[in-house]
């Protein structure tokens, strides 16, 4: 017996438990075969949700294979159909949420995907009378970004500095140490030994990209104070680090680029939605509203609602707080890698972005994979043949260190 | 085993394909006849909703459905369709209540003033681009709140036009889900609504203040079947217009509107850049536009 939503029935399901109507009575019995006629009765009661069973053990696989294959078809419909890319990644979620519903994950239903109510609360500044450098401004007289990046910034800069140097700055942070030393003991960074200091941890990953890292994880703590009420912070960090591990994981693909700063850019390649939600509360669900309502990318819905996108407010947060170039570069150009000087790193983030959206699909992230240009994807050269391996690897390592870092 | 199965035959691919010429002549036509621009980044989505309606129909590809469309028997009414397809809202009573509020106690009663004093007790309200009735419905019930019995003194009608005739059909029907009442506060529901089977049912008083016609804003001779109006509210439509054709609709609102009437948008969208006919006000609440004369 499994409860679902009304509107993933399949024809063939048979109802497990009586639907009741007005005043108790019988609006359909148990036992009975839900049609598209049974469909539309249940539609028009609104009735919610109903517990069904298959006929047989083989018929409930096919028929949860059809649920899973529906459902995840949604988000999918803004993408190439015929891109190798999708085509696969759609094959491996619906997979995955097909094992789901066989332990019991229950879909969430279209009104819950849908944006809540917002009639409260204000944006900063009315439409049109204002835009992306008010919001920062704002932003910034508001609080500072934690100090200990800045020494560190400080210190690499100074040719005269060593690896004690790194550590002791870092060191002086309990919390800060400890988030690091799990981090680069994951399974993720795939160390032999086990790294008990941050002097060993810097001599072993590097200094710059040990400072990337201190970057990524002092950001979380930053924008974790500053939680906007309409956001669901768990599932947008776990969003963040779920594209965080795949940049991670494909960048080690390619010799050239650094995955620790491929890292710490997919960590941070959506906090500009965190200040737009802060401070445009009301705009910003205007934009949830548009993208379901037209099954639209939020990108592309913030550019019909507000004019601007949460990239060009993290491009001038970066800026002025100055983080590296290369990281505020790949960020501002996660959706347009062809804009961005080292493109790679950005197409890098942006197939990562949809990786995570899709594998979100499973957990409850509600938005459409965003889909990527083919060109910049063929330009990535990237074998779709291990999507599924870095998928497997990618969900190992999701939940662990989700309770480490956020 | 069943899985490796099933999955032999899982594709993407669920449509007929669209060409990129095919996506051109059909964005254009659909521009031509809603003022609706589909940018090319829709490509697919729009290949996704209207693949479907092919193959009910049993259409082999998009140019013959777009022959279909401009020269079929039945053209008038798969027109409709193609609009349901593309046009989708998701709105409910009392949306933005703040904007509400300011025309409950503000811009109604300055209006209502003003007509009492010329000694026209009549008030004509446009609602542009209705969807399924929830606003036009919400604006009756406002004015029932405000007029209370001596509403029986006034000539009070409420325009409602939109381009879908399944969101019309609904809007007549004036029955509601929960879904479309999640902002209506309580003792509304009790005062204007009765449960039905079906669900809440619009009471007969509001319902009888709201014409709905089947319009399409950018078209002047339909926009001719409205009268001058008092206010007109035209909320989250003109944001799916490109430039030339807000530029269209907005001059229509210009030429309907009375010279003391007031405009509310949609909270999020703007018009500065795009016409100089409206001047923005600020008041408590959000901003209405009033003609520059």
């Amino acid at each position: 017996m499994k409860k679902i939503c009304v509107e993933y029935i399949v024809p063939g399901m048979i109802l497990a438990k009586p639907v009741l109507g007005l005043e108790g009575s019988e609006l359909l019995p148990e036992g009975i075969e839900l049609g598209e006629k049974e469909k539309k009765i249940l539609e028009e009661a609104g009735v919610d949700y109903v517990y069904v069973k298959a006929k047989s053990k083989e018929d409930e696989q096919s028929l949860f294979y059809t649920v899973a294959q529906e459902y995840a078809f949604k988000f999918f419909m803004y993408v190439n159909p015929d891109s190798k890319l999708f085509s696969e990644l759609f094959k491996i979620i619906v997979e995955l949420i097909f094992d789901g519903l066989k332990k019991g994950l229950e879909l969430p239903c279209e009104d819950y995907i849908r944006a809540k109510s917002v009639e409260r609360m204000r944006d900063l500044f009315l439409k049109d009378m204002g835009g992306p450098e008010d919001i920062v401004k704002h932003e910034l007289s508001l609080a500072s970004f934690p100090d200990v990046y800045f020494r560190l910034k400080e210190i690499l800069e100074n040719p005269a500095s060593s690896a004690k140097d790194i550590a002791k700055v870092v060191s002086s942070d309990v919390a800060l140490t400890t988030k690091l030393l799990k981090l680069v003991n994951s399974p993720l960074f795939g160390l032999t030994q086990k790294v008990d200091s941050v002097e060993r941890a810097v001599s072993l990953v590097g200094e710059e990209e040990l400072s990337n890292l201190v970057l990524g994880i002092t950001a979380i703590r930053y924008f974790k104070d500053i939680p906007p009420e309409l956001m669901d912070m768990q599932i947008f960090w776990k969003h963040s680090l779920s594209c965080a591990i795949f940049a991670k994981i494909i960048a080690s693909h390619y010799k050239d680029v650094n995955n620790e700063i491929l890292f710490t850019a997919g960590l941070l390649h959506d906090v500009g939605k965190l200040i737009l939600f802060k401070n445009m509360p009301y705009s910003s669900v205007e934009t949830l509203v548009f993208a379901r309502e037209n099954m639209v990318p939020m990108i592309e819905a913030e550019e019909y609602v507000l004019g601007f996108t949460h990239t060009d407010i993290s491009k001038l947060l970066m800026e002025s707080w100055q983080f590296p170039k290369t990281i505020n570069d790949i960020v501002s150009n996660h959706h347009s890698p062809t804009r961005a000087s080292f493109e790679k790193g950005a197409a890098i983030v942006q197939l990562a972005d949809n990786l995570a959206n899709a594998v979100g699909i499973c957990y409850g992230y509600t938005f459409v994979v965003p889909g990527m240009d083919e060109e910049t994807f063929d330009k990535l050269n990237f074998p779709t043949d291990k999507l599924k391996t870095i998928i497997l690897q990618h969900n190992r390592l999701l939940n662990e260190l989700l309770s480490t870092l956020i | 085993m069943a899985i490796t199965l099933l999955s032999r035959n899982l594709s993407l691919r669920k449509t007929p394909k669209l060409s990129n010429e095919e996506f051109k002549q059909l964005t254009e036509f659909i521009y031509e006849k809603t003022g609706i621009a589909i940018p090319a980044r829709r490509k697919y989505l729009i290949e996704n909703k209207l693949g479907k309606r092919l193959i009910e129909l049993n259409i082999k590809t998009y140019s013959d459905y777009l022959k279909y469309l401009k020269f079929s028997p039945q053209k008038d009414a798969e027109f409709k369709k193609l609009c349901e397809l593309i046009t989708i809202n998701e709105t409910c009573f009392f949306r933005d209540i703040k904007q509400l509020t300011l025309f409950k106690n503000v811009i109604l009663p300055e209006i209502l003033k003003k007509r009492q004093e010329e000694g026209v007790k009549s008030l004509n309200i446009w609602s542009a681009g209705c969807s399924s009735g929830e606003e036009p419905y919400t604006l009756g019930i406002i004015i029932h709140e405000v007029l209370k019995v001596s509403i029986i003194s006034w000539k009070i009608k409420i325009y409602a036009n939109d381009i879908s005739p399944a969101m019309l059909f609904k809007a007549r029907k004036g029955i509601y889900n929960d879904y479309s009442l999640r902002l209506t506060p309580e003792n509304i529901k009790r005062k204007y609504f009765t449960i039905t089977k079906e669900g809440y049912k619009i009471h007969p008083k509001v319902q009888k203040l709201v014409n709905f016609q089947l319009i399409n804003l950018a078209d002047s001779k339909d926009v001719k079947k409205i009268p001058k109006s008092d206010i007109i509210f035209c909320r989250n439509v003109i944001i799916y217009f490109d430039d030339a054709v807000k530029q269209k609709v907005l001059s229509h609102f210009y030429e309907k509107l009375k010279d003391d009437g007031y405009l509310f948008l949609g909270y999020s969208e703007s018009i500065h850049r795009i016409t100089k006919l409206f001047k923005p006000q600020i008041k408590p609440g959000g901003i209405v536009y009033q003609k520059n004369l």
